[in-house]
């Protein structure tokens, strides 16, 4: 049987804001924080534009322009960790894991390193070294575990989290999903020609690409809540599955996504109907969005729900995408408002979604969260309200 | 918590072999490890060196000779690396720091999952699938994992595999004496597990059985995956 899995808390920190909620506000008031990079050369790159934290972001989260260099996504990490052991204490209870999601961490490590200069500590140049970074920093965990999974990290170290509760292995999972911007990942963006030089378009008949973005995310899983702690949603189930088709382009067909979608919902038993929102991957490349449609049409025919992406606001964060993108969906639960997916205009895509372009205020109790990757990995949550 | 061993295959600096092969000594020597294969794979020059080992072990196991492309659509796939990409992150770092533009050949490879991608083309697998940097412990988070996933029913088989791999040379001195890594000896192994009920007739093959508990994770320190091709590949020695 699927047990449902609570989330009890969930913060954020990207270019949009340095908390979920001020993340969440600038994107309901359609607040792109995709803007001309600072802390990295103009026209090196193909593109000059990316969700960046800006440096006042930094110097409000007490990170120094130095720090950032090489440390960020450790710093990010643990400026999140500690608002919730500060803060919320309470959602931490018995045995408790640290489960990281990046892509590349703080890989501008290695540059340095390449030129002989020493770098302070903690080192993080891997997702490995990151989480035991963190893990060494805080005695409240009892386990740390690293999951490295191209773009699909982070739903698929929140689904790893689920399974572990689920099979009474830890009673709290803190699941943080982090990825900085570096010259490594604006330069390997930028040779595989996948970067937008105009703030990205999703699912857009004039999407050209993506821009990069930066930040973290955070969301505190429990094998149980008490009765003062009402979940800010639930977990129903999780599905991952692979196109097996190419390395770097997604499955035309949309295969993968299909088949993570379809079963999703019969782990939750729900009927696609039931879904009420899609919080879509929409990483505005032509290939990405076109084969969501063709999956969303696939399983939903022609009653696709309202279809929304995040990375017209914050840019796509890599491995952070799942857990800080999974921390907005509880925003549209708690607030029955629809988000607008900015940076859309006109339908691109095959099917035929409903792609807001305004916030739509309407009560949502069933949503699903989708991402997908390099590999042909392609990664679905569902998520539920809970009962009033 | 119970899993059957169909299969497995297991590569390092000094042997390789697996179900499909007799273990067998690798000439001194060799650096291209494309004529240990059984079977040749698509573009395996431009794969990494990390890919190149994974995909040496899975193929060491004859999966494709064990079982059909339907039942293995529905297979999972786990990885664990203690290296990751650190020899590609280096060279395509290093790469874009002289050239100033980054190379499309490499960044891909600087995901330590495309491995998983890679295979799922080559055996046409669309299960679920997991990479875990567990440094020591990634072969038995891989093992952990793959028995609970076979006991709960959402697999009926697993590849299983722990690999690390360096190219010394793309490892600059002060990484390697900062991280721990000199004299690394490359590596890859491979477990088919399945589960014990569906084994049926006479003429499935069995190697072994594995009989984790749900701790193994946490006690365990060593690389069982590495301990287990061993074991197989001493036994079919003698």
């Amino acid at each position: 049987m699927n047990i449902s899995v609570p989330i009890l808390y969930a913060d954020a920190i990207t270019a949009a804001g340095i908390t979920l909620d001020h993340t969440w506000d600038a994107i309901i008031s359609g607040r792109s924080a995709i803007r001309p990079l600072q802390r990295f050369p103009h026209g090196r790159f193909l593109s000059d534009l990316a969700a960046e934290l800006s440096v006042e972001q930094l110097t409000a989260l007490q990170i120094g322009l130095q720090e950032a260099e090489t440390m960020l996504a450790y710093h990010l990490a643990d400026r999140l960790i500690s608002r919730v052991i500060q803060n919320e204490s309470q959602v931490i209870t018995g045995r408790t894991a640290l489960i990281v999601s990046s892509t590349k961490a703080d890989v501008a490590c290695l540059q340095k390193m390449n030129r002989g200069e020493t770098l302070a500590e903690p080192v993080c140049m891997d997702p490995y070294r990151l989480a035991q970074a963190l893990g060494a920093k805080y005695p409240q965990f009892s386990s740390t575990l690293a999951i490295s999974y191209a773009c699909a990290s982070g739903l698929i170290a929140i689904q790893q989290a689920t399974r572990m509760i689920r099979r009474g292995e830890i009673d709290t999972a803190i699941v943080v999903g982090v990825d900085v911007l570096s010259e490594f990942t604006l330069a390997g963006f930028s040779s595989l020609g996948a970067l937008s030089k105009r703030p990205c378009r999703p699912y857009d008949t004039t999407r050209d690409g993506l821009n990069l973005g930066e930040g973290a995310g955070l969301v505190v899983l429990s094998k149980e809540t008490n009765p003062q702690q009402k979940p800010l949603a639930r977990i129903e189930s999780c599905a991952t599955r692979n196109d097996a088709t190419h390395i770097t382009a997604p499955a035309r067909d949309g295969i993968g996504l299909r088949l993570a979608l379809n079963t999703a919902l019969d782990a939750a038993g729900w009927q696609p109907e039931d879904v009420e929102f899609i919080n879509g991957h929409g990483t505005a490349t032509v290939f990405n969005d076109a084969m969501e449609g063709t999956a969303y049409s696939a399983v939903f025919g022609d009653a696709i729900p309202p279809l929304t992406s995040f990375k017209g606001c914050i840019g796509h964060t890599l491995g952070a995408a799942g857990v800080i993108e999974a921390a907005l969906c509880t925003q549209i639960l708690r607030d029955g408002m629809i988000p607008p997916s900015i940076g859309f205009s006109e339908l691109g895509v095959p099917g035929k979604p409903i792609i807001p372009t305004q916030p739509m205020r309407r009560p949502i109790h069933k949503l699903a969260t989708v991402k997908s990757g390099f590999g042909g990995i392609n990664s679905v949550m569902l998520l539920s309200k809970e009962a009033e | 918590m119970k899993a059957s061993i169909r299969s497995y295959g297991f590569i390092d600096r000094d042997y390789y072999g697996g179900a499909a092969q007799q273990l067998t000594t690798i000439p001194f020597g060799t650096t291209d490890i494309e004529t240990l294969l059984p079977s040749p794979h698509p573009r395996f020059e431009r794969l990494d060196i990390l890919s190149q080992y994974v995909i040496a072990a899975v193929a060491l196991t004859g999966l494709d000779q064990i079982y059909s492309p339907e039942y293995r659509s529905k297979m999972g796939i786990i990885l664990g690396t203690d290296t990751g990409c650190l020899s590609v992150d280096n060279d395509f770092g290093i790469g874009y720091a002289k050239a100033g533009i980054g190379s499309p050949k490499f960044f891909p490879f600087t995901l330590p999952s495309i491995s998983i991608g890679e295979l799922t083309i080559r055996y046409e697998i669309r299960g679920p699938s997991m990479c875990f940097m567990g440094g020591t412990k990634s072969g038995a988070l891989v093992m952990n994992e793959a028995c609970e996933w076979i006991a709960s029913g959402e697999v009926p088989a697993c590849l299983c595999i722990e690999a690390g791999a360096l190219r010394l040379e793309s490892v600059p001195p002060l990484q390697q004496t900062v991280f721990g890594i000199g004299g690394y000896i490359n590596h890859a192994s491979a477990i088919l597990l399945e589960s014990p009920d569906l084994i049926t007739s006479g003429g499935d093959r069995v190697l072994g059985a594995l009989d984790l508990n749900q701790n193994a994770v946490l006690l365990t320190g060593d690389l069982p995956l590495q301990r287990l091709c061993r074991t197989f590949s001493d036994s079919s020695r003698k």
